[in-house]
């Protein structure tokens, strides 16, 4: 089959900076084509070059065998190149009609000329003929959002579809129906560039890879050829001996114990009990409730009834605030980074040191010296990558954000800590390295509670395990007792057997 | 069929409001002063609250666009004044032997339209090229608008000789069959139009789209920034028409008038329904915000009821107004 | 949702009816719809002289109980475009006289003939109306007899020679225009006395006549002699410059308008002296001329309250007291009951 685009040795500077350092790609008709590589290997600016939102600095693109330079996204997107964003680029306000047709409304004397037919074609397409083009997109769910950008790219013709993590904020059912639209759009000949972290993801839904390592490529062929682990490696660099790295740590007296808590809509009900140096994962679907549950044992979400002992002090309902929790030791690593974990806009530094400003302030005087002290202890310590500790956190990649967060958790300096998604969004080699922490912060003799909707790294990392249904969490059984059967069986039923 | 129904829940919304509070209004009366009860629900107050609704609806549409594009007018009051000041000073100079032809009037209206247009293109300008937040570039133009306004009238009232366009804004027209004053049917006419805009035209589509993610708009190829100048521009032009009606109220051109009046405008675009966060609103919306507003003056006057009462509860309603609008995102959310 | 729009609904209903108790006005003890009713329309509501006026008003409609009488500020002080919808309200709603006292000339000419074919008596009252066909009578201080009280008051503080300036109020107010001419034209006789005319007018506050004085003393403060500022808000405002400035009392001022940081300034010799009206005579006039007119006797087009110079001299005589300090809170809370 003849190929439909064709990256030849590309090359993208900015500046000194060299991104892009002779990549190749060739991707053909019908194909989903994964793009895989560690977070600053060069897929994002790859991949804006492709739509037209930076242009290569040497190297040709062939698209469809003939020359292709788009100097705009605009023309990218006329050309048949659709890009969908991980940040989803809707406008909320606007219907499902409006939102795909919008920047190319066909008009007649500036009126707008509606195309339902079309609109609604794309969404039978999706299998969401069921909505109505006339919906707002504020009042999608997350999920059904990602299919209207999609939708967006049927309409306008595309012949390659761009997907950057379309999964990364998608529940499993969620990315089951999107993997369903994925092959609809394979079988009508459409080529898929499918960007993601999630290995075991791109193996279900991909039929070739191509890897990228430091803006080149190291590494193409059909995904039935190799493994998991294997991909990893190319990834890496290196070989990845233990993606969960075991720190020895001992497990002493119970430190924290929550008695039936519930909170206004979620938890419904939930207890378990943490002890000094344990590592106790919660597992469950997007929606069980146990962010919520995590938010109201710290005070952020009001708790409506039970009561939470935090070593030998009693907190009850209502008289629960993230101060008092973090006075008495306990602290939280919110799973959304962009806009509740971190101040985006502010330095590394004062991320850093935010929550433990009082201890670090003289009569409400920030010393700016000490402040960066601190802050570079800690990118050193947790090998931050970075340029100066001064530099804001849009700067960073997702994996070093989330070191940052990490950071400020450890220089607050708690005994229980509560980490929301440590990995959301992540790439695999700061992963492991974030799995590394956990472990040597339980060998410090810290309790933490780590939540995800991802199995296997709650598997490699914790000593006790807790499944959440519907905002009622299982009783807390040890690793080792939870089969993937069990898991999931009390995670869609909330039944054990 | 659920969606479409809250869609055109949400479009009655502002209706709603508006007999809550003339229901409120009138049980009021029935228990105060149940004397008053015909004269407040008589064709003359009518006739004279839709009079008084005129300046502040007609500033309310432009209003409504800058804000469902995510922007804000302060200078609408500053503006209001310049264009009674431009319109009485055109009028002035043009008046032979102290009478004014109506090409004369037409001349002063489209210089007045333009003047507040250009107030317009400066706001959209220095916002849409320069990135400045709109509500600082606003707080300087209603400065500079007041100062202008100052020197072109010389510090004083502009005063005309009395001509036709005056009786643009008494609350009985004459001819008698038009029922409303012309100023209140210019605003009826100015919000079909504003609504059809808003609702049918690519314009009006990417108004909404830029409120509600700039950063979409700008990925799906709109031009963010000629239609923010546009959407400013259509504003002033709005608000030049206002200013017009302003001066037809008073007869003469008010430099050091119409002082807050963007506060008023806001107000009713708000209590009509539209979001400061942008992307929502509509123009039937900001008419009725504004029409809660003058029959709650008007009642209040009516029943002679203090000042600082009618200032609490307009306070109120307008909070009330914000409350309900997030009540019913988190309904959608 | 339809819970939550009744709790408003409730809430809003409290309120109203609440606050609206409290605010009961002058004339709402009367609900009898025969009763007539006049309505009195000042320029602000929180300036002291419309206080005093409102007490005079107050006095009249204590001792006329068979009429109903409200007091009505326009919703936005000073603003005439408020004031004209707070008389073409008034109209709509059956008064039987309305007396009004114009924030601008002209730009209640129409309204006030309109308001006289619907049937209502028409007053004016402390400033005049360009047009004056459809008023019943106009009521107040003779403004520019006041300026010329001024002028002579003013050259006496100089001795009859130096240099003086006005820092002129608002422009398109008759009233002060009237006493800023009268000084003038009496100032401009005394030929030891030169007038400098300043292009900055004082604006409709204490702090915006303040600031202005500010930078006009900044610029003057060596040549000028003496000063005069046409009302309350003005002389206030001038007063509070000169003592930031250290030139209380070195250049002379007269005021026009009493208060009683006015006497205070007068006793300590910071203001030489200022021009008391009667603004209680005017509010109880305004009133009792309407009432003659509604049971149909005949009144003069011009009926004038009077001005008296006020100096160090003569503010503590028996006959000034009874102009300057009457009990006028003790009206409005009597004629609210």
């Amino acid at each position: 089959m003849a190929e439909i685009l064709h990256l030849q040795n590309i090359h993208k500077r900015f500046g000194p900076v060299h991104a892009l350092k002779g990549v190749e790609l060739i991707v053909y008709p019908g194909e989903v084509h994964a793009l895989i590589g560690e977070n600053g290997a060069g897929k994002s600016t790859m991949m804006k070059v492709l739509s037209g939102a930076h242009q290569a600095t040497e190297g040709d693109i062939l698209l469809e065998g003939k020359p292709y330079k788009p100097m705009t996204p605009n023309q990218g997107r006329n050309a048949g190149v659709a890009m969908i964003y991980q940040e989803l680029t809707l406008a909320p306000n606007l219907t499902i009609e409006e939102n795909i047709t919008l920047g190319v409304e066909k008009s007649k004397l500036g009126i707008v000329k509606h195309e339902k037919t079309k609109v609604k074609e794309a969404l039978d397409l999706l299998g969401k003929s069921h909505l109505s083009p006339d919906t707002k997109v504020m009042d999608l769910n997350i999920g059904t959002q990602q299919l209207i950008e999609i939708a967006r790219a049927i309409v306008a013709d595309a012949k390659i579809i761009i997907m950057d993590e379309p999964t990364s904020s998608l529940s499993r059912e969620d990315t089951e129906s999107l993997f369903k639209v994925i092959n609809k759009l394979r079988d009508r000949g459409i080529a898929i560039i499918y960007i993601s972290h999630f290995l075991e993801e791109v193996k279900e839904i991909s039929d070739r890879y191509t890897i990228l390592r430091d803006g080149m490529t190291c590494g193409t062929g059909m995904l039935k050829d190799v493994s998991v682990p294997q991909i990893a490696e190319m990834l890496v660099g290196r070989s990845l001996e233990n993606m969960y790295p075991h720190v020895p740590h001992e497990i002493g007296a119970k430190v924290l114990d929550v008695k039936k808590v519930r909170g206004i809509s979620l938890p419904k009900e939930a207890s378990f009990e943490l002890r000094q140096g344990e590592i106790f994962g919660i597992f469950g679907l997007v929606g069980a409730g146990r962010s919520e549950m995590l938010r109201c044992i710290f005070g952020l979400d009001q708790l409506v009834s039970g009561e939470v002992h935090i070593g030998n002090d009693k907190h009850h309902a209502g008289g629960i605030t993230p101060k008092k929790s973090l006075n008495a030791g306990l602290d939280l690593c919110s799973e959304d980074r962009k806009t509740e974990g971190l101040a985006q806009d502010m330095s590394i530094a004062v991320n850093t040191t935010l929550s433990a400003l009082s201890k670090e302030s003289n009569k409400g005087f920030i010393n700016l010296s000490d402040e960066k002290i601190i802050a570079d202890k800690w990118a050193e310590k947790l090998q931050t990558k970075c340029h100066s500790t001064l530099d804001p956190m849009t700067t960073l990649s997702g994996g070093n954000q989330q070191k940052v967060a990490i950071a400020r958790l450890m220089n607050h300096d708690s005994d229980i800590l509560f980490f929301d998604e440590p990995t959301r969004g992540i790439d695999v080699g700061s992963k492991a390295e974030i799995y590394k922490l956990i472990q040597e912060l339980a060998a410090q003799g810290k309790s933490i509670v780590m939540v995800s909707s991802y199995l296997p790294e709650l598997q490699g990392t914790c000593d006790t395990m807790a499944v959440m249904y519907r905002g009622v969490l299982s009783p807390k059984l040890d690793t080792s007792e939870w089969t993937k059967h069990k898991v999931m069986m009390y995670g869609t039923t909330g039944q054990l057997t | 069929m659920k969606e479409k129904l809250k869609s055109k829940l949400s479009l009655l919304l502002p209706f709603i409001g508006l007999l809550f509070v003339i229901a409120v209004i009138a049980v009021f009366i029935l228990l105060r002063s149940p004397d008053k009860f015909s004269i407040f629900f008589g064709s003359y107050n009518a006739q004279l609250i839709l009079k008084q609704t005129v300046i502040v609806g007609i500033g309310a549409l432009g209003m409504t666009l800058v804000i469902i594009s995510g922007g804000i007018d302060l200078s609408a009051g500053s503006v209001i004044a310049l264009g009674s000041v431009v319109f009485a000073t055109v009028l002035k100079s043009g008046a032979v032997d102290g009478a004014v032809s109506t090409g004369i009037i037409c001349l002063a209206f489209i210089a007045t339209v333009a003047a507040c247009s250009a107030v317009g293109g400066v706001n959209g300008v220095i916002t849409a090229k320069f990135g400045f937040m709109p509500f600082i570039v606003t707080l300087g133009t209603m400065q500079i608008a007041r100062g202008v306004a100052k020197w072109v009238g010389n510090n004083e009232r502009v005063r005309t000789p009395d001509n036709a366009f005056q009786s643009f804004m008494d609350p009985t027209p004459d001819p008698s069959w038009l029922i409303f004053s012309p100023g209140v049917w210019i605003m009826i006419i100015l919000t079909i139009i504003v609504a059809i805009v808003l609702k049918y035209t690519v314009f009006g589509r990417y108004v909404y789209a830029i409120g509600s993610n700039e950063d979409t708009a700008r990925l799906c190829g709109i031009n963010v920034e000629k239609y923010k100048i546009l959407i400013y521009v259509f504003c002033g032009a709005l608000i030049g028409v206002a200013a017009c009606m302003d001066y037809a109220n008073l007869g003469s051109g008010n430099p050091v008038g119409s002082i807050g009046l963007e506060l008023n405008i806001i107000a009713a675009v708000v209590i009509g329904g539209a979001s400061l966060n942008g992307g929502e609103g509509s123009a039937l919306g900001s008419i009725i915000g504004a029409l809660i507003m003058a029959i709650l003056v008007n009642a209040f006057t009516t029943l002679s009821i203090q000042q600082y009462v009618q200032e609490i509860i307009i306070g109120i309603i307008i909070i009330v107004a914000v409350g309900i609008d997030k009540l019913k995102h988190r309904k959608t959310a | 949702m339809i819970k939550n729009l009744a709790i408003i609904a409730l809430a809003a209903l409290t309120t109203l009816t609440g606050c609206g108790d409290k605010s009961s006005q002058d004339g709402s003890k009367s609900k009898n719809s025969n009763v007539k009713k006049i309505a009195v329309v000042p320029k602000a509501y929180d300036v002291d002289f419309w206080k005093v006026v409102h007490g005079g008003a107050a006095k009249a409609a204590v001792e006329n109980k068979n009429y109903e009488v409200v007091w009505q500020p326009p919703s936005v002080n000073g603003d005439s475009s408020s004031q004209k919808s707070t008389l073409e309200t008034l109209t709509a709603s059956g008064y039987d006289a309305i007396a009004v006292a114009p924030i601008d000339a002209s730009e209640l000419v129409k309204t006030v003939a309109s308001a006289k074919k619907r049937g209502v008596k028409m007053l004016v009252w402390d400033s005049g109306l360009a047009k004056d066909d459809s008023i019943e009578t106009f009521i107040a201080t003779d403004n520019y007899q006041g300026g010329v009280l001024c002028g002579h008051a003013l050259a006496k503080a100089l001795g009859e020679k130096g240099t003086v300036i006005m820092l002129r109020y608002v422009e398109g107010s008759a009233s002060t225009t009237k006493r800023e001419q009268g000084f003038l034209d009496t100032i401009k006789k005394y030929e030891g006395i030169t007038y400098k005319e300043i292009n900055q007018r004082g604006g409709n506050d204490e702090a915006t006549a303040k600031t202005a004085s500010e930078t006009i003393l900044q610029s003057n403060k060596d040549s000028i002699d003496g000063i005069f500022c046409p009302n309350q808000t003005t002389t206030e405002g001038m007063l509070l410059a000169l003592k930031q400035l250290k030139l209380n009392g070195k250049i002379k001022l007269v005021g026009f308008d009493f208060n009683s940081a006015i006497a205070d300034a007068i006793k300590s010799g910071d203001l030489y002296g200022t021009a008391a009206q009667n603004p209680f005579r005017m509010g109880y006039l305004a009133v009792t001329k309407a009432i003659e007119t509604l049971e149909g006797k005949t009144i003069d087009k011009r009926v004038d309250t009077g001005v008296t110079i006020v100096t160090k001299e003569n503010i503590d005589s028996a006959e000034m007291k009874e102009i300057l300090f009457p009990n006028y809170e003790k009206w409005i809370s009597e004629s609210d009951k």
